[in-house]
């Protein structure tokens, strides 16, 4: 995209180095932390020291902790996945559709992201309970579903708007259904937009701290966020080493699945893109 | 891609299934014989806690065929989500409160009068007056006493040593001097860690108030702050100034630093040492490091100050099972089960019996804390339903006279204008 | 069957509404409701103390805009929102414009950076005011052994740095996010229309200006809203290290909406709060959208 020019290549490393090292230093510390003895937490000293794997075996062999990890997972798979099954349906409507209320629907949905989540939660619970999803991944699912929906619409309907009605056309005169079109020609060529979606979705799931902590309460389907905060956040101490340990861990297979995406799908679309 | 839509269909329908029916079974075990009670608090979330009260739960469940169903959140989170819960209509027997969350709680008027469950008599001879006149609101007895003792002032004997001082300071006057040998170490310490951040600031601001000889509030209820106030205010000042206290020292701050040997004096409750052992102190070592005293007086002869602290069980009005509830409450009451908590994570018992068994009375830990109870006050917010709303007006105005936005005077008329808006 | 024609298929405004139903549907039982309840709540003394309220008229809306310190709170937010959605935007899309040169390892950085975002919003507060923390924070321990300052800074216990604390750590937090929207952008520029620039003899800053920046419009202005309206409702980091304080000076409407929701009880009192703040926003998405269709 840009020529290597050495006012380039200057800008390059320069950036390279400076948020590089804004990005990764913090992640350092935390994985530095994770390996220091208890006792040692708060010396200042950086791996050059004493380090020890006992904080990492111990969340590694918390029973409970995984639990969280293992809910945290799924919950975050299943919501990311059908956030954007929905969102992409949605935004195709809205983008290539056109009937009455469109709009309306479409500012509504923009809106509601606006309104403070706080407040929406009371109402939620109480709904959740009239349906009996208290406690259950439903309510989780339902509510991070929902939350992810107007983002997800929004830029979605910015992908399905840049495909051009002349290919939609050209397929209709074909004889392709209109679901047939969506399905092989342009959900196909929003890959990379739902790719942002999904992984938004998956980590408001993986985020979310108060409506997980209000809607599921049983430990045995608690997600992680609330989780590490209430085994290592307390009323007497607060284990930083502990909670930095276990958000390292937690992060590992979610970012190894990230890596592995991101590759896997870039060049399935580049490829695909051909073929069409 | 039609493939994977019909994969995702099905996953999600097995998915819908697996989760409706993980919420039958649920229900089903409540339904069963046996009485099925949801205790509901932090501790059994909170990792040094979470063993301890595991066995409780199936020791009770053991001894009596019954189930302890446990809903647990973090204790910053307690009151709102039993609030929540409460709202809803969810099933809630017996709760684990502090002072603060059991204030919260009794306001909405679902607790309810242990009077009538357990007997005005069995309660009685089980506990001092003092500390059952703590669970008690308009002649109802709506909380039982778990474990109390007093937040006081918490000191490192090791720093004060150093410093040159055998003996803790007394006076005020003392104090200060204390303080400024400890500045003079020139080791960091940071001498006095009284909370300038977060809720705590206000509570950690009213015994200084009570110990310069004024209050927030009247008897009535009114505004007071009496021209003492300005005095504290302006004692605080100038203890940030030499450098004794920080701003940003919240009570969480203050335990770190304190475990870490770079705090001389801070205040908290019995449950100080927590942090201490998290940071790898033995605990039978933690009173070298950590120990209780009574907060300096203005002039020598005055009554130290200090305010109440404790955690209360409590059983709820809408709840079926009272019986099993008060059932469950007395055996975490029992000897045994009391003592047991003492030992693992120094809870202090309550009841007469517990209370005065050897191991308690000779705790070199517990003496400082048990010793400030007998004058120790109730925070004044403890039977406010605005309590954090009060809160927060005292440490805002607090923090804009330290930062240097108002003078001592503003900042207590400010204040006074404020409360009576909120009152 | 009259609905149906063309050999049988649904007509195109028929799919259309089909295809929004799924969506439509969760968002009117969990948002809508809610959302209406919320507005019709602003107008009583709903407290959580008490499922019973009475109709107050517009008694909190008094109270709200006759708190002095309401229109401080509105100002911190906007500071707040603007420079944590513009620091990250920025630093986010040099980086992607880093990231997508390709060299060996961009791949595998480009997941790494993600896992700022994933690390849960509680534990990035308690690693960033660490950081800053004015005893034993990395960073005055960091200044002091290079002798750049004799005496720790309490960078979290001054208002003005306090505030830049919160932003830089939310701007931690969330430069993956926009790297990852703007590297699909960048990825979406006509390679075609870059390489014809080429031939005219563009430079760099030029193909910058003429075709990157312009190709990317949409997408950066969808980005810079969904990360503003992020930062609206963002609660966790600055709740986590500073509570609002000190003297209020990171408090924003969200950390006010819960403080007075879930500290004071006053539901009815937050739903005002939150009520004001969707109307200011809907002033500045009528201006988005116009702005957008003029544009189209």
């Amino acid at each position: 995209m840009f020529q290597k020019t050495l006012a380039f290549r200057i800008f390059f490393i320069f950036s390279l180095i400076l948020i590089g090292c804004f990005v990764f230093l913090p992640l350092l510390w935390m994985i530095n932390t994770a390996l220091k003895p208890a006792d040692k937490t708060f010396t200042l000293y950086f791996f050059a020291g004493e380090l020890t794997l006992e904080n990492i075996i111990g969340i590694l062999t918390d029973k409970t902790i995984m639990t969280y990890l293992k809910n945290s997972l799924i919950v975050s798979f299943l919501s990311s996945f059908m956030a954007t099954l929905v969102s992409s349906f949605a935004a195709y409507s809205f983008s290539k559709f056109r009937y009455r209320g469109r709009k309306a629907i479409m500012g509504a949905f923009m809106m509601s992201q606006a309104f403070p989540q706080a407040i929406l939660l009371l109402a939620i619970y109480l709904m959740m309970q009239r349906f009996h999803l208290l406690g259950s991944y439903w309510s989780l699912l339902i509510s991070y579903i929902v939350f992810t929906l107007p983002v997800g619409t929004w830029t979605l309907k910015g992908y399905f708007d840049g495909i051009s009605n002349s290919l939609i056309e050209s397929a209709k005169i074909d004889g392709a259904g209109n679901f047939r079109i969506m399905t092989r020609i342009v959900f196909p060529m929003a890959v990379p937009g739902m790719i942002s979606i999904a992984i938004y979705g998956f980590v408001w799931s993986w985020n979310d701290l108060l409506y997980a902590m209000t809607l599921v309460t049983d430990p045995a389907r608690r997600t992680l966020a609330p989780g590490l905060v209430m085994t290592y956040l307390g009323e007497a101490s607060t284990n930083w080493a502990a909670m930095m340990s276990a958000s390292i861990v937690a992060a590992i297979p979610v970012t190894v699945i990230f890596v592995f995406l991101q590759r896997y799908f870039i060049t399935g679309l580049t490829s695909g893109a051909v073929k069409e | 891609m039609r493939k994977v839509l019909a994969i995702a269909l099905i996953s999600l329908l097995s998915l819908s299934l697996f989760a409706a029916g993980a919420g039958e079974s649920q229900n089903a075990s409540a339904e069963s014989g046996s009485t099925s009670i949801v205790w509901a608090g932090w501790s059994g979330e909170e990792e040094a806690t979470r063993d301890i009260f595991q066995r409780m739960r199936t020791g009770y469940e053991e001894q009596s065929g019954n189930t302890v169903q446990w809903v647990g959140w973090t204790w910053a989170d307690t009151a709102q989500q039993l609030l929540i819960r409460l709202q809803g209509g969810e099933q809630l027997d017996i709760a684990q409160t502090d002072i603060g969350i059991f204030n919260t709680v009794a306001q909405t008027g679902a607790l309810a009068d242990l009077n009538e469950i357990f007997g005005r008599e069995w309660l009685e001879e089980n506990f001092a007056p003092s500390t059952l006149a703590v669970g008690q609101i308009d002649g109802k007895q709506l909380g039982l006493p778990w474990s109390m003792a007093a937040i006081t002032m918490v000191y490192n004997p090791q720093i004060l040593e150093r410093a040159g001082w055998s003996e803790v300071p007394s006076t005020i006057e003392e104090f200060e001097q204390c303080m400024a040998d400890i500045a003079a170490l020139g080791e960091g310490i940071i001498p006095y860690g009284v909370s300038t951040k977060d809720d705590t600031a206000a509570g950690d601001l009213m015994p200084w108030l009570w110990t310069f000889g004024t209050t927030v509030f009247n008897e009535d209820g009114s505004v007071n702050l009496g021209p003492e106030a300005v005095d504290t205010i302006n004692w605080y000042k100038d203890l940030l100034a030499k450098g004794y206290i920080q701003m940003d020292i919240g009570r969480g701050d203050a335990r770190q630093l304190f475990a870490q040997g770079m705090m001389a004096f801070y205040d908290d409750a019995v449950l100080a040492k927590g942090q201490a052992v998290s940071a790898g102190v033995d605990p039978a070592e933690v009173v070298n490091v950590c120990s209780a005293m009574p907060r300096p007086v203005l002039n020598a002869g005055d009554e130290s100050q200090s305010t109440m602290w404790g955690h209360m069980l409590v059983i709820f009005d809408s709840s079926q099972y009272k019986d099993s509830a008060a059932d469950f409450a007395k055996y975490l009451l029992s000897d045994d089960v009391a003592l047991e908590y003492f030992e693992q994570n120094g809870m202090p018992p309550v009841t007469n019996s517990a209370a005065n068994t050897e191991e308690v009375l000779n705790d070199e830990y517990l003496k400082g804390f048990i010793d400030a109870t007998a004058t120790a006050k109730l925070d004044e917010t403890a039977r406010m339903t605005n309590a954090s709303e009060i809160k927060t007006i005292i440490v805002e105005e607090l923090q804009r006279t330290l930062l240097g936005q108002t003078t001592a005077e503003e900042c207590v008329e400010n204040m006074r204008t404020r409360l009576n808006a909120a009152i | 069957m009259a609905k149906f024609r063309n050999n049988g298929r649904l007509t195109d405004t028929q799919t259309g509404i089909l295809l929004v139903i799924p969506g439509l549907a969760v968002f009117i039982a969990v948002i809508l409701y809610p959302f209406i309840s919320a507005i019709a709540m602003s107008f009583t003394d709903r407290s959580l103390l008490n499922p019973n309220s009475s109709f107050v008229g517009l008694d909190n809306y008094i109270k709200v805009f006759s708190d002095p310190y309401f229109f401080q709170t509105v100002w911190t937010t906007i500071i707040f929102v603007v420079f944590a959605t513009l620091i990250p935007f920025t630093l986010g899309l040099i980086w992607a414009i880093v990231l997508n040169q390709g060299f060996r390892g961009s791949e595998f950085l480009r997941g790494v950076t993600l896992v700022n975002w994933i690390i849960p919003g509680t534990a990035i507060g308690f690693l960033w005011s660490w950081i800053f923390n004015g005893q034993y924070g990395i960073l005055n321990g960091l200044l002091s052994a290079l002798g750049i300052i004799d005496e720790n800074i309490s960078f979290l216990g001054q208002p003005a740095s306090a505030l830049i604390c919160v932003i830089i750590a939310r701007s931690w937090q969330m430069l993956p996010w926009y790297m990852a929207f703007l590297l699909g952008g960048l990825q979406g520029v006509p390679v075609e229309r870059i390489e014809a620039a080429r031939i005219d003899g563009a430079n760099n800053l030029q193909v910058f200006r003429y075709i990157v920046i312009p190709g990317m419009r949409q997408i950066f202005f969808l980005v810079l809203i969904l990360g503003a309206i992020g930062n609206l409702q963002h609660f966790d980091i600055p709740w986590t290290m500073t509570e609002g304080g000190p003297a209020r000076a990171t408090t924003t409407l969200s950390i006010e909406v819960y403080r007075t929701a879930f500290k004071n009880w006053k539901l009815g009192q937050a739903a005002t709060v939150g009520t004001v703040w969707a109307v200011l926003l809907l002033l500045f998405s009528v201006v988005y959208l116009k702005q957008v269709r003029e544009s189209d």
